[in-house]
């Protein structure tokens, strides 16, 4: 019953921005669609990264340290990605494979030697700040161009018989076919023209949503957070499954760090500002599901855009105050979501094999 | 599970926070050399820079008080089982708080004594704006179940961001110099405590006087006891009519008192305005001070000035261009990780002892019965 409302709210969601789209004049429906592509471009490293945390918290692992895994996977990408030619593709790999050690340390740490996990969190997260600032400052010379994902109009544009017909040539490339047929089709080609990660990951989140609630494998992570003791007993290899989603979401987060790279094509010191925390509250504000998370994400992204609306109104607000508002928001919504939430029995304790 | 102390544990709760400095200290080292620098010269920028003369180590010891405030605000909450990470956020309101006293009480006429008035309305207005943002998180945290790591960060972030806004241009703070700052400060901390020209200053002992407080109230005072149960174990303690959510509120506005008293203390202490970004860090370096001195108060005082050299030396590698002074952050989490860690040996060693005992024990009894 619980998810169905989510269901209900996204499809409301997405009736309202099509009937705005549809019949709102046009000053007002060109401003919602580029605050919609924009809290799309801003929640997509976020949702990346919760969904991935979904996993380590359902298997009962609470990884604080999403924040210095994302760092280290910006850095890697961005490093990566200037040595290969710009290819985002192969930084990419390199980005998440960064995140990937770093995740094996907190693992080793977590569930191996049973550390206490908040603090290795904490501490992850200060060592990647660390590690990424000391080392940037040294590879900083071999900047070199770095290019985004190709967008979805460049993709299309390259299938067999369907590329003419979904997508039309302008002078510096290509765009969707629906720009410029109408006010509607302008405002649906605002929203739509996104990077093609934004298509593939939102797939990606719906496909870890059904792993994780109607796969063997989904049941297994699920048990070990709520009942590690009885999987135990089951001979399910609880410390296996632990490492298993800690290493699999450590992917995910070095990824998503790696998309505000490739977002605004460079790296900075603490270029993560808290979002590897805003990632973990999506995970509890979308109820530790993966779309949930997606939702959350949208909310917390939204909450980012708000400048780009109110510059687009035309009010003036420093912008220091509206830099405060996505983790107001974010405090917000961990405070309104008392008792509701589905926190795994097991989260954040060790497990000791007897 | 009983605990018999004996000198050998005492021997690992000593030694650990030494190896791991050591250990730590070696990897930083190590990594300044696969970087391709030179390790000897980035050493000698180090030490020369920390402790070079006799001024250069007052500086460095000027770093000391708020190091131990911030370790207060992490040691304070997490003696309540609270993990207070908003130190820096706690820096941040209280230095902006005692910065205004600093900079407006002056002038309302309130009477001068050396500045020593509007000092201590300073320090008071610093503990008091950094215990309610510490305060903040508590509350979300008893009342609405809010995981305070998290809400602790984002506070941080929007302290960073308010101060910001406070003396940036549209602010109600900004000088209208141009740059982004307050006015200057009429009343500062005096420099050249006990090391003349250096910017030593009594928040030293202020520090000091923290620390002792610290002691006094955890391990002399009732209340302070409570929280320790409340820490240990808040089921036990609800059962014998310990108030769990009144002494978590407690233990977050001391904490973030503490925090405020650490941005005081800095404020004060080096700088002469309001000015962006002023805590280099030390909300985070608090929680590293707190763990590698295991929350006693003589372990943080002494760990507090160890990271105070740390600091500083990584300071002057930065300055003089040789290194980061990010470095010290990764020599800071590899003590942390292995001072956490270290628990595992210290409890497989407790696990191996009490075996070892059971099979002597054994041995014996077979032997009895042998006879």
């Amino acid at each position: 019953m619980k998810r169905k409302k989510g269901l209900i709210i996204g499809i409301v969601a997405l009736l309202v921005i099509l009937a705005v789209g549809l019949f709102a004049p046009e000053n007002i429906s060109s401003t919602l669609a580029s605050f919609i592509a924009q809290d799309l471009r801003i929640a997509l490293p976020l949702a990346v990264a919760a969904a991935g945390l979904v996993y380590g918290e359902r298997s009962g692992v609470l990884n604080l340290g999403a924040e210095g895994l994302m760092l280290t996977g910006a850095l890697f990408t961005w490093l990566g990605t200037s040595l290969m030619g710009g290819n985002p593709w192969l930084g990419s790999l390199l980005g998440m494979f960064s995140s990937f050690l770093m995740a094996l340390l907190f693992a080793f740490l977590v569930i191996t030697l049973r550390s206490n996990q908040t603090v290795i969190g904490v501490s992850i997260n200060i060592l990647a700040l660390g590690l990424t600032s000391t080392i940037y400052r040294v590879v900083q010379s071999m900047e070199a161009p770095v290019y985004n994902f190709p967008s979805i109009a460049e993709v299309l544009s390259k299938l067999p018989v369907l590329g003419p017909v979904l997508t039309s040539p302008t002078e510096t490339g290509v765009q969707l076919a629906i720009a410029g047929t109408s006010t509607f089709g302008n405002y649906l080609n605002t929203i739509l023209s996104q990077n093609v990660m934004v298509y593939i990951g939102i797939a990606f989140i719906i496909f870890l949503q059904f792993v994780l609630f109607k796969t063997d494998l989904g049941l297994k992570v699920r048990a070990v957070g709520e009942y590690p003791k009885a999987c135990d007993t089951l001979g399910i290899n609880v410390f296996r499954i632990r490492y298993g989603a800690v290493l699999f979401s450590s992917l995910l987060a070095g990824f998503a760090g790696g998309l505000l790279v490739l977002d605004i094509k460079s790296f900075a010191e603490n270029m993560t500002a808290g979002k590897g925390f805003i990632a973990i509250a999506a995970v509890i504000f979308g109820k530790y599901t993966p779309i949930g998370a997606l939702g959350a994400s949208l909310v917390f992204g939204g909450a980012q855009a708000l400048q780009y609306l109110v510059q687009a109104i035309g009010w003036k607000i420093p912008g220091d105050l509206m830099n405060m508002i996505p983790y107001l928001v974010t405090i917000i919504a961990l405070a309104g979501f008392i008792g509701k939430t589905h926190k795994p029995a097991a989260s954040t304790i060790p497990y000791t094999k007897e | 599970m009983k605990k018999n102390i004996s000198t050998g544990d005492v021997l690992i709760k000593v030694l650990t926070p030494i190896v791991a400095v050591g250990v730590a200290l070696i990897l930083g080292m190590i990594l300044i050399a696969l970087l391709g620098k030179d390790v000897g010269a980035a050493m000698g920028d180090f030490f020369s820079g920390a402790l070079g003369s006799t001024v250069r180590i007052g500086d460095t010891f000027s770093k000391v008080a708020p190091l131990t405030f911030t370790a207060l605000a992490f040691a304070i909450a997490s003696r309540c089982g609270l993990v207070n990470i908003g130190a820096e956020g706690q820096f941040y309101l209280g230095g902006i708080a005692a910065g205004v006293v600093a900079i407006y009480a002056p002038g309302l006429g309130i009477p001068a004594v050396g500045g020593l008035v509007v000092l201590v309305l300073a320090i008071i207005a610093g503990f008091a704006a950094g215990g309610l943002w510490g305060l903040i998180a508590g509350w979300l945290k008893v009342s609405f179940g809010a995981n305070e790591v998290i809400t602790t960060v984002m506070l941080n972030y929007v302290a960073l961001y308010l101060n910001r806004y406070l003396i940036g241009y549209d602010g109600p703070l900004y000088d209208g110099s141009g740059q982004p700052q307050s006015a200057a400060f009429q009343v500062t901390f005096p420099k050249g405590f006990l090391i003349k020209g250096s910017d030593l200053t009594f928040a030293l002992v202020l520090a000091i006087l923290g620390l002792v407080f610290y002691y006094v109230f955890f391990f002399q005072m009732k209340k302070g006891y409570e929280m320790r149960v409340v820490g240990l174990n808040p089921t036990a303690a609800e059962y014998s009519g310990i108030k769990v959510k009144n002494n978590a509120l407690l233990s977050m506005f001391m904490a973030g008192g503490f925090g405020g008293l650490a941005g005081t203390s800095e404020i004060l202490s080096s700088q002469s305005r309001i000015l962006q970004d002023f805590s280099s860090n030390y909300g985070f370096d608090g929680i590293a001070v707190a763990l590698l001195g295991q929350l006693h108060p003589v372990g943080m005082g002494l760990s507090a000035a160890l990271f105070a050299v740390l600091k500083s030396g990584g300071l002057a590698m930065g300055n003089k261009g040789t290194v980061s002074p990010y470095i010290v952050s990764v020599i800071q989490a590899f003590v942390i990780i292995l001072v956490v860690a270290s628990v595992f040996v210290q409890n497989e060693y407790a696990k191996k002892k009490l075996i070892k005992q059971a099979k002597a024990k054994k041995a014996a009894e077979t032997a009895e019965k042998g006879v």
